[in-house]
Parts: structure tokens; sequence; C-alpha cells
């Protein structure tokens, strides 16, 4: 079908187009916020008493130059991946970043697939059972998921599973006693079992499993109500009762029919779901010491680490606008009418 | 024996604010190779009458009487059963085809879901080649088999329903007011084919719709349906010529005379079917209203062969 | 005119009482007692709050042990490594949260309906500049957005209340934006732009009463959103001064000191925590049920 793919590709590229305003908006704001909100960050790292090494400090950041040419600096410097470097680490922010991304990756995608599975689950017993005693359940069961605040929600879990049955790892990503694995996706869990390093594999999931669970089953709650939501709608659409009349078996018009077309809306939310997700997983990644962005952001108000802060801002921009653009083809690709 | 034998048919919505009656009491039979064109207003009953039959309402709903086709009670039989028949012996084609068809799948794998959910062992290309005969007989160009519903204009898609909906030439045809949202010339088109299948197959028609024209047309019997019940079921010729309930000639009154183009219409509304009226419904409205006609709803009476009326004037 | 003014008299008295009448027409159905349930808690925790001198039996931020020690008949909650009285923290607390949320909503309502509506009003080119800037904002992970200028700001409740409020302009925005682009394509709307009344009279009169419908969902469901933001500051230490009873303050402090030792003193202001979002949850779970047509059963078809 070259014309369904020929269009597929303008509408990415329609898309990617429409990433460039948001981009500039984004990094606008967080240069706002940082440098030119009420309040000064400098005598916030330092405190009023150290006035002259303020000075010192400002101009090493370039703080004292006019704000719009502090602007185009900034820019520029994103632009040629210069994030400064960090006051704490002392490395480049850029460099501590991508060191430590492939763990906040790792955690991500984990805590995606716990919340699609337990969401998808939750949301389709109620809509299917709705106002019935199964469905009220998963529903307040979704909700008081979604707001448990998720750092206590991580500290029952590791006192419970952790410190009380021993089942897992209070926090980390590995023992220190053990090797590497060798780096080729950056997820331990992926490399270990890439090469064959089982006992790697399964100290790297021990610590894995808590803090994914912990993030997943908050985020759950959000995709359990979406999920109910749009099943609801897509059992009582005219192609169900279409299919039903052809005497369709149960199964397929269940799945084909109904839950496919619930899931159409839900995935052009997920993109909105990464922002709860990445929310979560600084809490997440503060409560069980994981070695990824969100705790370097953790660690960096800690530190008054302004550069680091202002840096890890910048990634997470770049990081949501691709996912919303990875987002929108994903539906695109699901849903055929978008494509045209 | 009749293909389809209704009798007694009696479907209550069961809501919130209490039941609804929607089909009250109703007995109709429709014969092979004959099409029944069941009339009435719009919340009459008479898409509730063509969704009971294929067993496909809400859960909860009450349904009494009999509904015998081929020698088998629908209303007695159990989902795997009813499931059997749907879509392969019994196939109902809906009012609004924009809606009726799955966007996220292509018009093949409608079919090939169909063929295999009533012959499960059938290859998927043995079921392509079949959906690819059957789309040629109601003209769509095979070639567009993997195409999305979007691809197809409003016509185009009552074709596709019409041909999933032929794929096991069923013995009865139930059509929804099948050509109520496209335009005129398309629903000459429909119609056209739907008379065409029907000889060919030798197949049962129950056409519901709201439009005395359309049964004038392509119906051998009609059947009018006020509030849940039925009022007058006759030929077509018969009734057109002869109306004999005040309902019926009301709605034969107010379609345009075209000699002396005045539209008449009945006065009043149609019935709330929460609140029905008592004795027969049409009694508020109606021009011969008699006192005993608020009391209890009249017998049927036969005035002549194949002709019945639910009325007290006749009784 | 005349007849304009009395369908707009109709209109917002059948409003009004239409809303009425669907919600205590819910009030047994399950919706209706998710709202019940959590209008009661929320009311709890405002009394909670405010009677907090009287209800809580120590000073929160007297140390009355030596030490941590677990809950018993003296100290319900227990008390906490520095001997503080939890179940008073936990009272005291509960101000915190309800302040935050009051201040913050507030200045949501205040900066983001106004955008909102004429945004939505007007459309064209601002309509899209605005919706491209509040998409943006809304789409980033909010509890960094908190963070980033909470660093910039600095400790306090009307400091942290105003990152807050900056986090949920968007929701605001977006809802009422829709809404009110929604509404300006009804007939009574088009049809009173046609007798060219006043742009104004039409937005106060016409527009307003039904978007202002769903403000109390926005903050319902913003609500329980903001207490968890602003929980999560705390935690993070961006929170408030160290005097002032916090529950995410608390969690945190219970966690530096080894939480597996005085697990109480984190578990009783995260149950708080939970309880009060919860309840929130339930509002807006049910309001939205109640208030969206979309979902509501047909009944017949």
């Amino acid at each position: 079908m070259p014309r369904a793919t020929s269009s597929l590709r303008a509408y990415v590229l329609q898309r990617l187009a429409l990433t460039v305003p948001m981009m500039f908006i984004l990094l606008t704001l967080v240069f706002y916020f940082l440098r030119a909100a009420p309040g000064d960050p400098v005598s916030q790292i330092l405190g009023e008493r150290n006035a002259q090494f303020a000075d010192v400090i400002r101009k090493q950041l370039g703080l004292d130059r006019p704000l719009y040419i502090q602007y185009f600096d900034y820019l520029r410097r994103i632009f040629t991946g210069d994030m400064g470097a960090s006051l704490f680490t002392q490395r480049p922010v850029a460099e501590d970043i991508a060191h430590r991304l492939p763990a906040t990756i790792e955690l991500t995608i984990a805590s995606m697939a716990v919340a699609i599975v337990v969401g998808v689950l939750l949301g389709v017993v109620s809509a299917t059972r709705r106002d019935r005693p199964a469905d009220v359940a998963s529903r307040l069961t979704a909700a008081v998921l979604y707001n448990t605040p998720i750092f206590w929600f991580g500290i029952i879990m590791q006192l419970i599973f952790a410190v009380g049955l021993g089942w897992f790892d209070v926090g980390g990503r590995l023992d220190a006693r053990l090797p590497l694995p060798p780096t080729i996706t950056g997820l331990y869990t992926v490399d270990s079992l890439l090469t064959g390093q089982f006992v790697t594999f399964l100290d790297a999931l021990k610590h894995l499993v808590l803090p994914a669970t912990t993030l997943g089953l908050v985020l759950s709650g959000f995709f359990a109500r979406m999920v109910r939501a749009n099943m609801l709608q897509s059992l009582q659409a005219d192609y169900v009762e279409a299919a039903k009349a052809r005497g369709v078996r149960r199964g397929d018009v269940f799945y084909h029919h109904a839950l496919k077309n619930a899931m159409v809306p839900v995935a052009t939310t997920i993109g909105l779901t990464f922002a709860i997700l990445f929310s979560g997983a600084i809490l997440t990644e503060t409560v069980f010491s994981w070695p990824g962005i969100g705790l370097y952001v953790a660690n960096a108000i800690g530190a008054r680490d302004y550069p680091a802060l202002q840096g890890a801002v910048v990634y997470y921009a770049l990081i949501m606008v691709f996912v919303s653009v990875v987002i929108d083809i994903l539906a695109a690709w699901l849903d055929p009418r978008i494509r045209y | 024996m009749s293909l389809l034998d209704i009798s007694h048919l009696t479907v209550a919505y069961r809501t919130r604010s209490g039941p609804i009656v929607a089909v009250n009491d109703a007995t109709l039979r429709v014969e092979r190779g004959t099409t029944v064109g069941l009339v009435g207003e719009s919340g009459c009953g008479k898409s509730t009458l063509g969704k009971a039959i294929l067993g496909i309402i809400p859960e909860g709903t009450r349904v009494e009487g009999s509904i015998v086709f081929d020698g088998v009670d629908l209303v007695a039989a159990d989902e795997a059963t009813l499931q059997k028949y749907r879509g392969r012996n019994l196939s109902l084609v809906f009012q609004d085809p924009m809606t009726r068809l799955n966007p996220l799948m292509t018009i093949r794998d409608h079919f090939v879901e169909l063929i295999r959910a009533h012959e499960p062992e059938t290859e998927k290309e043995d079921a392509e080649k079949r959906a690819r005969e059957i789309l040629a007989a109601v003209r769509i160009p095979p070639d567009r088999i993997k195409q999305y519903p979007h691809e197809f204009s409003g016509g185009m898609r009552q074709r596709i329903m019409i041909a999933l909906a032929l794929v096991f030439r069923p013995s009865l045809l139930i059509a929804d007011e099948p050509t109520t949202s496209l335009d005129v010339i398309v629903e000459a088109q429909i119609l056209e084919l739907l008379r065409s299948i029907k000889r060919e197959f030798d197949m049962g028609v129950l056409l519901i719709t709201h439009n005395l024209g359309l049964v004038a047309e392509y119906a051998d019997e009609i059947a009018v349906m006020y509030a849940g019940h039925l009022a007058e079921r006759g030929g077509v010729l018969d009734v057109f010529e002869e109306p004999q309930h005040p309902y019926t000639k009301g709605l034969l009154e107010s379609v345009i005379d075209l000699d002396t183009t005045e539209l008449r219409s009945i006065p009043g509304q149609p019935p709330d079917l929460l609140h029905p009226p008592s004795g027969c419904p049409f009694h508020p409205r109606c021009p011969s209203v008699m006192p005993h006609c608020s009391t209890s709803f009249p017998p049927i009476t036969r005035p002549r062969e194949g002709r019945e009326v639910a009325c007290y004037l006749y009784s | 005119m005349a007849t304009t003014t009395v369908s707009a008299g109709l209109l917002r008295r059948s409003m009004v009482g239409r809303a009425l009448g669907i919600f205590w027409g819910q009030s047994r159905t399950v919706a209706g007692v998710l709202v019940w349930m959590g209008l009661v808690v929320v009311v709890a925790f405002v009394v909670v709050a405010v009677l907090a001198p009287w209800i809580a039996p120590y000073e929160p931020n007297f140390s009355v042990q030596s030490g941590a020690t677990p809950p018993s008949s003296q100290h319900v909650f227990g008390t906490n490594p520095i001997g503080q009285d939890m179940f008073s923290r936990v009272v005291w607390g509960a101000r915190v949260p309800l302040a935050v949320v009051a201040i913050s909503s507030i200045l949501s309502l205040a900066i983001g309906a106004p955008l909102g509506l004429v945004s939505g009003y007007y459309g064209g080119l601002l309509d899209r500049f605005l919706v491209l800037v509040m998409d943006s904002i809304y789409a980033f992970p909010g509890l960094l957005l908190a963070v980033v200028v909470a660093a910039v700001l600095g400790q306090g409740i009307v400091n942290v209340s105003l990152v807050i409020a900056l986090v949920y302009i968007p929701t605001y925005f977006r809802v009422i934006r829709n809404h009110v682009a929604s509404v300006k394509e009804e007939l009574f709307v088009e049809a009173s732009d046609a007798l060219a009344l006043p742009r104004m009279m039409v937005l106060t009169r016409y527009v307003l009463p039904p978007v202002a419908q769903s403000i109390p969902v926005i903050f319902s469901v913003s609500a329980a959103d903001a207490i968890l933001t602003q929980a999560g500051l705390s935690f993070l230490g961006l929170g408030l001064p160290v005097d002032i009873p916090d529950w995410g303050l608390d969690v945190s402090r219970a966690v530096q000191r080894g939480f597996q030792t005085n697990w109480w003193s984190a578990v009783f202001p995260g149950l708080a925590i939970i309880s009060l979002t919860t309840a929130l949850a339930f509002i807006s779970e049910g309001l939205n049920d109640i208030l969206n047509p979309l979902l509501r059963r047909r009944d017949t078809r």
C-alpha cells in the first residue's frame, strides 16, 4: 500500500514540524523560570551571607549579562549539547545525564509495562461489569492506587517485601559484589540476559521489581480509569451491536471490536502518562536509591546544584517532545483514520 | 409452516424510571420469498421487534411469547444456539452504515471474522475468496477489500453491510431502515439489490421502515405498528386500497396527495411509552374514538382472508 | 429582546435546577455514594485542621518523649525519633495541604479560567498560541516543573502554593477553553450573536453558566493531584520550613532516620495523605459520572 505509507510519512513530518515550536516554548519556559523568576538561584544556593562569593559565581555562570544574551547563549549551548558542569560532581552535566539515562529508561519501561497490564485488566473488569460489585471494587482500587503518594507507597513496599519478607532488595540496581554486565543497551536486565549472565540477571531483576511495581501500580490507576471510560463507550458502539448481530464470537467482539477501539484514545494519551511517570520516577528513584536521572534531580535539589537541575530539566523537555511524537505515530499506526 | 412465526411477543425494557413495553402482544408472520413491510413512527417498537428476533437486546429485558423460526423457538433458545443462527440463517441490516463497521478493521477482516465465526475450519484465503465473490455481487470492486470502512461512501458501506448479511445465504433478512440515511438514488439501488437477492435466494425479508412509499414499492405485505401494538396487517395493495384502522388511514393521508398538494397529518403526539394511554394506545388521537377504547385493548378481527385489524370499529 | 431575557432566566433556573435534580436523584447510585463519601471525609479533614489546637493532645513541635516510641495508649500514632507525638503532628499537618490547595486552586482558577474563556471564545491566533503554551506546560512532568520553580522561589506556604498553582493553570485553562469553544457552537449562543447582543453579555449570560458547571469537577480532579505534588515537594525537601508540621516532610524525615525502626512515623502521615486524596478522587469520579452525559447509560435505543 504505497499510498498509506506515503501519507503516514507526511503525517510524521507534519508532527515533527509541530514539535519545533513546542520545544522552543518548553526551553523558554525553563529559562524563564530558572533565571527571570522573582528570586535568584545564586542567593538560593549560597544563602544571604556570601554576597561577595555570589558575585563570583554569577560571573562564572554568566548571570551578570543582559537577559536576552543569556537566553541566546542558553539556546546555543543546548543545541551544541553543552549544559555546563555540575557544581556537585564537577563533571559535565550532559555526561552525568547520559550516564544515568539507561537506569531511568529501564525503570520507565518496566513501570509502563506493569501499569498497562494492571490498568487494562482493572479497566476491562470495570467496564464489562458496569455498576456491579466487581466494577465498584476495581474503580476504588484504581482511585486509591492513583492517589497514593508514591514515595510513601515505595516505603511500604520496602517494609513488606524487602525488610519483612526479604524477597527483594531495598535499593540500588545491582549487588555491589556482582560484576556489571557489558554495556549493550545499558539496561542491566537486558544486557545480562543477552550475554547469558543469569546470576546477574536475577539480581538485577530482584532490584528492579519493587521500584517498577511501585511506580507501575500508581500509574495503573490512571490507565484503569481511561480504559474503563473508553470501553464503556465502545461496548455501546453501533459496530459492536452489528458484530453481535452477525454472530461473531463473543471473544472476537470483545477483543477486536470493543477493546481495540477503546485502546486508540488510551494510546493517544500515553504521552501524558509519561509526564506522570517521570514525576513519579523522581520520587521512586529517591526512595529506592535507583541511580537514574530522577535521583540526580533529587540530589541536585539537596546540593543546590543549579546547572545540574537545569540540564536535567532540558533533557526531560527533549524527552517529552520525543515521546509525544512517538506516541502520535503509534496512534496513527493503530487507527487507520488518522493516517489520511 | 411459516418461515418466521411471531406470536404474542412482548418485549419490556427495564429502565431506572420503570419498564418500557416496546413491543406489546405482537403477532406477525413472514413467509419465504415475501417481503413484509413493518411500518410505524419512530419509537413505536419496530426496531426492538427486529432486534428481539436475533436476541440482541439488553440483558434484563423481559421477553414473552414466541418467535418460531424454522421450527425453533428463538425466545426459549440459549445464547449459543442464537449465535449460530445470527448472521447465518438470520441476518440484520441496520439503519446507519456509517457507524456499523469497525473503523479499525479492513473490509476483508470483517468477512474473515464472520466466516470463521460460523465455519471455524475455513482458511483465511478461502474466506477472502468468498468475500470477493459476494462483494462483486453487491457491486463493490473486490480489489478494495483491503481498505478500511472510512474509505467508502455511505451507500457503499450499506452494500458492504448487505454483503456481510448475505454471506451464508440466510433464509430471513431483517432490514431496519436500511436506506434512511442515504440519498434517494442510492436508496433505489440498495432496494433493487435487496429485491433481486430476495428472488435469487428465495429469502423472507422483514423491511422495517417509516416510509410508506418504500413499502408500496417493495413489500408484498404490510404490518402497521403503533406504540408497541400491531394495529393492522394485510396485503400491501389491499391495505393501501382500503385501510381499516384509523391510524393506518391517518398514515396514508399524511402522505402528500399529489392532486391537492395538501399535507395532512395525524393530530396529537405519539405516546410516551413509559406512561402509555390505557386501552387502545391510539385512542387519544383517534377521530373515531368510542367510550370503551380507553378501557381495554380491542381484540384482533379478521374481516377477510389475510387481513387483520385491532380496532373496536370492526368487532 | 423580551423573549431573550425570559429564555435566559428560564435557562439559568433550569440549569441550576437540573444540576441539583441530577445530584439528588443520583444520591443512591454508585456515583452519588462516591460523592457523598468523599465529601464527608474532606469535611472531616477541614474540621480537624481548623480545630487542631483542641484536638491535638500535644504541641506538635515539642519533644514529649526522648526518642521514637511505637504506638501506645498515650501516643496512638507513636512518637518520631525526635520524640514528637505523631498523632498531634498528623492533626496539625492537615492544615498544610488544605491551605495550599485552597490558595493554589484560587490562583489557578483566577489565571486559567479567564485565559480559557478568552481563548475559547475569541479563537484565532491568540487561541492557538495560548493552547500551544498551555499544552507544553501540561505535557511536562508536573513535579519536575514544581521542583524547578520551588528551587528558585524558596520555602513557605505562599511560595509552595504559587508553584502548585502554576502546575495546574493548564488544567483549568484546557477544560474551560474546550468547554467554551463547544458551547459557542451551540444554537442559543449563535442566535444571540445574530441578535447582535453585546459580546460581554453573551459571554456572562449564555457562555459562563454552563461552563461554570465544570469548575467543581476540575477542582476535585486537580486538588488531589495538587496535594500529592505538595507532599512530593516536601518529601524532596522543597516544601515548608521545618517548624510547620507537614505530612510529606514527616515521611521524608522518618526515612532518613531509618524507617525500619520507626515505621509508624512514616505510615500514619502517609495514610492521612491517601485518605484525603482518595476522598477528593471519589468526589471527582462521582461528579464526572453524574455530569458527563456521554457516559450516562443509554436506557433504550
